[in-house]
């Protein structure tokens, strides 16, 4: 647990100038020749070419849906709550109890489910919190669209298809 | 601290402790207050030669005193390394002593104060706003000003020279014109979109300078207030964005103490190990972008590419690269995947490499040297006085540094060396970096032999997030989640200041708790902003160019700086 002092004066060598800037020119020359003919290559071409994360990477969300393809989200409003960005706005309403297949285990359902990815900081606290497994992050990050309204994700949207993360 | 020697000091005030135990001085009076100061500044056996931090909170609930608002000063001895924070209660209209002519650093920190909550301060060169605008009304960080309520403003704050008068007798038909006003930034490439320098040039040499900062001003302290813990969490992350990681855990580290949680030994290893691996990172992001802000374009690309290899690796911790949300408060997010640690080891044995390559590239590079030699000066008694930290502080001689002389986690556990500089200049604070990221390395080897098994969250109920399985399966976690994850972290009243070596310096979380899960004050004592101040005088005598040189070595981050 020493301190080492790391302050240089000028030496001959720097002084004279020119065998640091041989050697600078020879580090360059080296990586010319990996890049230019030796072909090593640290850019892939997106977006012909992914790049790959690894799978917990906190991407776009979507909800989970179960065999009957309803969505798994029962309107708690956990994940509204925790949310430090605000983007998630929830309108929840009863199924009926009639002819919900479900019993209690899904008594309520959200009406609208908005998502304002605009405002969505990826922490991914919603999923987190979510105690149904509804809300989850998926591994997509190609999120772009034309206008700040699309980035608004409606419920018909966040429950199609998609894989999670692991 | 020798609690005998400051008992000399403690007669007739109020000496109580915090939650972790340190020191808390009430003083008496204004004059109390200024007099106390200044006699511990001058005091030859407690040598507290160091302002750390100047804040104030609003104490609208008259729970400290009856005073309307609490000043805190916190100070700091680089000898003894004792800290000692300091109390004086303000009432609206009173003026407290400034305390420039002791620290000229406390400039910008008292005009912080006055900025966010109205204190003025007697003897003061220039108290303006800061981080708000001049034409804004109101004191954001009082209770009664309203969470959402902005202001906003068409232009710009016009071409000022701070305190200094702008000068008139500007001479046109001449060559040589001794009075020439520039005004560099804040849209300017070398100066991040975020700051602004006014100067007064004669010829080309810099003569005065002003810097006006605010741009990426959030509010991030109020929202610290409404906020609840957990939240405030992913703020955090946008603070210093170059090392993210750092930041999570000295927020986390924070909250822990004030609650008394001590994390697991798995935890702590890891969260040393990550807090070296952003320090490598931000040191990498300086570096790299000082030599690409003086031509010298190689180095940027030879040295982000390992950049790239950290953040990949971050990556596959937590999910996310730059703002990485890694931490919870009592554990981690995630414990990390299998090949982690290899791939750490991979780039602990790798990284070296870049390193040499540069120090080929700039160190014994004649270009390089004449750049950044005797350029951009802060002498030692400069440094102390502006309360600058870090690898700036060292470079200016002094031999200081949080995790060796008051280590947190188990920096007292792991061997490692302090880099010093002597001339203060951007070569050696360069070569500070560069022999930081060594010793960095050498702490992430020791984290990766010691690094133990077993659990990575402490078993505390207050913050254990359960486990999703046992969320779906038992009806008693499901309801310990919902408390958890409606009400938040209930944080027992208390205060607590706690500081790690970051990247840039001394990066600082002072939490007043009231109880409850939202805290009362969430004040962050931000490396950047020192630095920023010192960049106000370290600029004058010297030429444009090196203007330029002497921010990229300062390494200012504007989402710390403006919060």
């Amino acid at each position: 647990m020493g301190t080492i002092n790391v302050s240089k004066e000028y030496t001959l060598k720097e002084r004279t100038y020119l065998p640091a800037l041989f050697q600078g020119m020879f580090i360059t020359m080296k990586r010319f020749i990996q890049g230019f003919i030796l072909h090593k290559k640290y850019t892939i071409m997106y977006p012909e070419e992914k790049r790959i994360y690894s799978q917990r990477f906190r991407g776009m969300h979507f909800i989970s849906v179960d065999e009957n393809k309803v969505e798994n989200c029962t309107a708690c409003f956990l994940c509204e709550t925790v949310c430090p960005a605000e983007c998630i706005h929830i309108v929840a309403m009863e199924r009926d109890p009639a002819t919900n297949p479900y019993g209690v285990r899904k008594e309520k359902k959200p009406l609208s489910f908005d998502l304002d990815v605009m405002r969505c900081c990826f922490c991914g606290f919603c999923e987190e919190a979510c105690p149904m497994d509804a809300i989850k992050l998926s591994r997509n990050y190609e999120l772009s669209v034309l206008s700040r309204q699309e980035a608004i994700y409606d419920l018909k949207y966040l429950t199609r298809e998609v894989i999670g993360r692991g | 601290m020798g609690n005998a020697l400051l008992e000399k000091y403690s007669e007739g005030r109020l000496c109580l402790a915090d939650t972790t135990g340190e020191p808390v001085l009430w003083t008496n009076s204004i004059a109390d207050a200024f007099d106390l100061l200044k006699r511990l500044h001058a005091d030859d056996t407690l040598k507290f030669d160091f302002l750390s931090d100047l804040t104030a909170y609003d104490n609208g609930d008259r729970r400290d005193g009856a005073k309307r608002f609490v000043l805190v000063y916190q100070i700091l001895s680089t000898v003894t390394h004792a800290r000692l924070r300091i109390k004086l209660g303000v009432d609206e209209g009173e003026e407290p002593l400034s305390l420039v002519s002791l620290w000229p650093g406390a400039n910008w920190l008292e005009r912080e104060v006055f900025d966010m909550y109205g204190i003025k301060f007697n003897g003061h060169p220039n108290l303006r706003r800061i981080l708000m605008d001049e034409r804004f009304t109101g004191h954001p960080l009082r209770k009664e000003y309203p969470l959402r309520e902005r202001q906003p403003f068409p232009d710009n704050i016009p071409l000022h020279l701070g305190a200094h008068p702008l000068p008139h007798d500007v001479i046109h038909d001449d060559i040589y014109n001794p009075n020439i006003l520039i005004n560099i930034g804040p849209a300017h490439p070398a100066f991040h979109g975020t700051l602004r320098v006014m100067c007064r040039l004669n010829g080309e040499t810099i003569e005065d300078a002003a810097c006006e900062i605010g741009y990426l001003h959030r509010g991030m302290e109020k929202l610290g207030e409404y906020k609840t813990y957990h939240q405030w969490l992913v703020y955090t992350d946008r603070m210093n964005y170059c090392s993210a990681l750092n930041n999570n855990i000295a927020y986390s580290m924070t909250v822990e103490k004030l609650m008394g949680i001590t994390v697991t030994e798995r935890c702590m290893w890891l969260r040393m190990m990550l807090m070296e691996l952003a320090r490598i990172i931000d040191h990498i992001i300086c570096v790299a972008i000082n030599a690409l802000d003086m031509g010298a374009m190689t180095v940027f690309w030879l040295m982000y590419y390992w950049r790239e290899e950290a953040y990949t690796m971050i990556e596959s911790l937590c999910g996310m690269r730059l703002t990485t949300t890694a931490t919870r408060i009592g554990g981690m997010s995630y414990d990390i995947p299998d090949d982690f640690i290899p791939r750490m080891k991979k780039f602990v044995k790798d990284f070296p490499s870049c390193l040499v390559e540069i120090n080929r590239l700039l160190t014994g590079n004649r270009i390089w040297i004449d750049r950044t030699k005797n350029v951009g000066k802060i002498s030692k008694e400069d440094a102390l006085k502006l309360s600058i930290t870090g690898p700036c502080l060292r470079a200016s001689g002094i031999d200081f540094d949080l995790r060796r002389d008051r280590p947190y986690y188990a920096y007292n556990e792991v061997v490692f060396d302090v880099a010093i500089g002597t001339h203060g200049d951007v070569y050696d604070r360069y070569l500070v970096r560069m022999e930081e990221m060594r010793q960095s390395l050498r702490i992430i080897e020791q984290c990766i032999e010691r690094l133990p098994g077993g659990p990575i969250w402490v078993e505390d109920p207050r913050v254990r997030i359960p486990e999703k399985a046992d969320v779906y399966t038992k009806m008693e976690v499901m309801i310990h989640h919902f408390k958890i994850f409606m009400e938040g972290i209930n944080v027992p009243s208390g205060e607590v200041y706690n500081a790690v070596e970051g990247p840039n310096g001394e990066l600082g979380f002072y939490i007043v708790s009231r109880g409850g899960p939202k805290a009362w004050r969430m004040r962050v004592k931000a490396p950047s902003f020192m630095l920023f101040q010192s960049y106000e005088h370290s600029i004058i005598g010297y030429k444009i160019p090196d203007a330029i040189a002497n921010l990229g070595s300062l390494n200012i981050i504007a989402g710390e700086l403006d919060r």
